[in-house]
């Protein structure tokens, strides 16, 4: 199975209402009335929208009882499966990972997003935010995996790397607005449809990949043994993720950093498979050779949390006293944040929905743009309403439902000083031997691919004829 | 003599219905004991009381009329559906699964349903080895109007096409006889221009 075809539509349970083709960004899904639905693989930049809204689920009076156990098998779901089934759903890498925890020689080892936390309780019927981050981790370790880690210090590791990329920028004439690359959905969608931009994304790569580059050419050493012996998780709230580590670019060696995602709901289908009640656990701390960052736990669940966080590294790495940190009026699905520096503007707007994000990249390409760090998330609310958590089941409840998890995660932290962090420092000094911005670093940095041929010749963007 | 009004009933607009089944999935949860929110806290099969029909060019929830002779409770042996209000309504306790009713529903309303989807939990002894398993009794399931729901029909509610209206009879044949005058009238306009 390619990576390409991840998002799927499952024709015997399609009523071709449509909504589907509605919430998709890239128009992806073919949108006539009473059509039978059917993603375009090429097109479609994985973001789940479509499994998170689809409705049409198997209903206990339309088919045999039978069929349900034969679509569970099909979907390579754990027998003890008990959820509705629905149309739109996403290749689950549950076999892949159950046999690697299985696989008595291989280190495995789970890097976590806390965006994957605060939802996660809702599988078990409790409130967003009510499973404590270490009743998490404790049940991690009861599924089998060796090591547990935040992706707290490469989320931190590419907010620095995106501060001096935009400090540089600016005073040297790059790029701007430079655009973060952490939403695999985003990336994708501009390689596609805004080619001429690709040069404007930050070099380093998004913070799970980060994970895993970190996890491979350093940690394994530090655990006493060899890249070729570990086996990286990302625990991710995103189904994009999944496509994202098999891009070839994003190899280290030839090797893939991360060798398998799982999604929030993933981890719940194990959770319950084993019987696990993650509620009644002990708490379990985080391993610490790859230490947390605590006041980045539980930032990057919104949309603004990055921007938050470069702008106000950049003004910390250029020791720019009393900057302060402002955020303007929201509107269109547009957070805009600036700060002075130098007596100079900043300014940062972070955009929730790819189409939201359009007359912001338009702008950019005509060189007309005022802002200077572009954030882009594919969903509504960032990652804590991505593709791969619970899936709400009434739209009209999305909303809140999403509101609450963003009340659940902590706020974004920007006085957070990571250019002083000692773990940090310890790590540009002793591992990668260079400073924040160093493009020769090929642990962090990356580049992207033009992928509009495709798109041009169909149309994509109608402002593009 | 106190005449009561006619029963209301939920009726779905055929042109704005796209068969999403959300209905379906409303109805299920305003039915559970403690609504779930997301798909991953539901561990039973869904049991809504409306049942969606996708054709080619159409497509409704086929929802119980409430009717006011209800066949179902007519041919129903152990008194189990009566009229209470404005509504016909199961009694599950009563009901013995004979599915006469489902046979006399002129509308196909009425399903089966498997009622007590815990009962292995419920009996232990079920899990024992040797144990004879525990037969899922089904029970007849319609519409109850969300007997209860402070807010209403679940379904109404949440349809994303508000394709659903809950229907007063003798409003809508008032209404009807409305529009059938201004029609009138502007046909009695034009035919004398």
């Amino acid at each position: 199975m390619s990576a390409q075809e991840l998002i799927r539509i499952d024709q015997e349970l399609c009523t071709r209402c449509g909504h589907c083709a509605e919430v998709c960004p890239v128009q992806a899904i073919n949108s006539g009335r009473r059509e039978t639905r059917a993603v375009d693989t090429t097109r479609c930049v994985k973001c789940g929208r479509c499994v998170q809204t689809c409705s049409a689920f198997d209903s206990l009076f339309d088919e045999p009882s039978g069929r349900r156990m034969d679509r569970i098998r099909e979907r390579l779901l754990p027998a003890s499966f008990a959820e509705p089934m629905f149309a739109a759903y996403d290749e689950t890498s549950l076999p892949e990972l159950s046999a690697a925890l299985e696989e008595r020689h291989v280190l495995s080892v789970v890097h976590c997003d806390s965006a994957v936390f605060a939802p996660l309780a809702e599988e078990f019927g409790l409130p967003a935010g009510t499973l404590r981050a270490g009743q998490v981790v404790a049940a991690l370790r009861k599924l089998g995996f060796h090591k547990v880690y935040s992706n707290t210090l490469p989320a931190a590791v590419s907010v620095l790397e995106q501060a001096r990329e935009l400090v540089d920028r600016v005073e040297k004439g790059g790029n701007l607005p430079l655009i973060n690359a952490s939403c695999p959905a985003a990336v994708q969608f501009i390689e596609q449809a805004f080619p001429e931009l690709i040069h404007y994304f930050s070099g380093c790569r998004s913070p799970r990949q980060l994970a895993g580059s970190l996890s491979k050419a350093w940690l394994a050493k530090e655990l006493g043994t060899s890249a070729a012996f570990l086996y990286n998780v990302s625990l991710a709230s995103c189904t994009a993720h999944k496509f994202e580590v098999t891009r070839p670019e994003l190899r280290t060696d030839g090797k893939r950093e991360i060798d398998a995602v799982m999604t929030t709901r993933e981890l719940a289908w194990l959770i319950k498979r084993e019987g696990i009640e993650p509620y009644l656990l002990e708490d379990s701390e985080f391993d610490a050779q790859m230490a947390t960052v605590p006041e980045l736990w539980g930032a990057f669940c919104h949309t603004g949390d990055i921007s938050q966080a470069v702008l106000a590294t950049a003004a910390d790495l250029m020791q720019a006293k009393d900057a302060a940190l402002e955020e303007g009026s929201e509107e269109d699905g547009v957070r805009h944040f600036r700060i002075r520096i130098e007596g100079r503007d900043y300014q940062a707007a972070a955009v929730s929905g790819l189409q939201n994000a359009v007359p912001l990249l338009e702008a950019a390409r005509a060189g007309k743009s005022t802002v200077r760090f572009l954030e882009i998330m594919a969903c509504p609310q960032g990652c804590v309403s991505g593709g791969g958590q619970p899936k709400v089941l009434l739209p009209k409840q999305q909303a809140e439902v999403y509101r609450n998890r963003v009340a659940a995660c902590a706020a974004a932290a920007p006085e957070a000083r990571l250019s002083q962090n000692a773990v940090i420092r310890r790590l540009y000094d002793e591992v990668f031997g260079c400073q924040p911005g160093d493009k020769s670093n090929h642990i962090l940095y990356t580049h992207y691919v033009e992928r509009s041929d495709d798109f041009v010749s169909k149309g994509f963007m109608e402002s593009d004829s | 003599m106190n005449l009561e009004k006619l029963n209301s009933f939920i009726l779905a607009d055929t042109e704005r219905c796209v068969g999403c089944r959300t209905c379906e999935i409303a109805c299920a949860l305003a039915h559970m004991e403690a609504p779930p929110t997301v798909a991953g806290q539901i561990g039973t099969r869904l049991v809504p009381r409306v049942f969606v029909v996708n054709l080619s060019d159409a497509s409704a929830p086929i929802i119980c009329r409430h009717c006011e002779d209800a066949p179902c409770s007519n041919v129903c042996k152990m008194g189990a559906i009566s009229r209470q209000g404005e509504r016909v309504v199961v009694d599950t306790d009563r009901c013995v699964g004979c599915r006469l009713c489902l046979m006399a529903c002129p509308f196909g309303a009425i399903e089966f349903a498997p009622l007590d989807q815990h009962a292995a939990s419920v009996f232990p002894s079920a899990s024992l080895p040797g144990a004879q398993p525990i037969k899922i009794m089904y029970r007849a399931n319609k519409c109850d109007l969300c007997f209860g729901r402070a807010e209403g029909p679940a379904c109404i509610a949440n349809c994303p096409e508000e394709a659903l209206q809950r229907v007063d009879a003798s409003k809508a044949s008032r209404r009807r006889r409305s529009v059938a005058a201004l029609e009138l009238q502007a046909g009695h306009t034009t035919a004398l221009a």
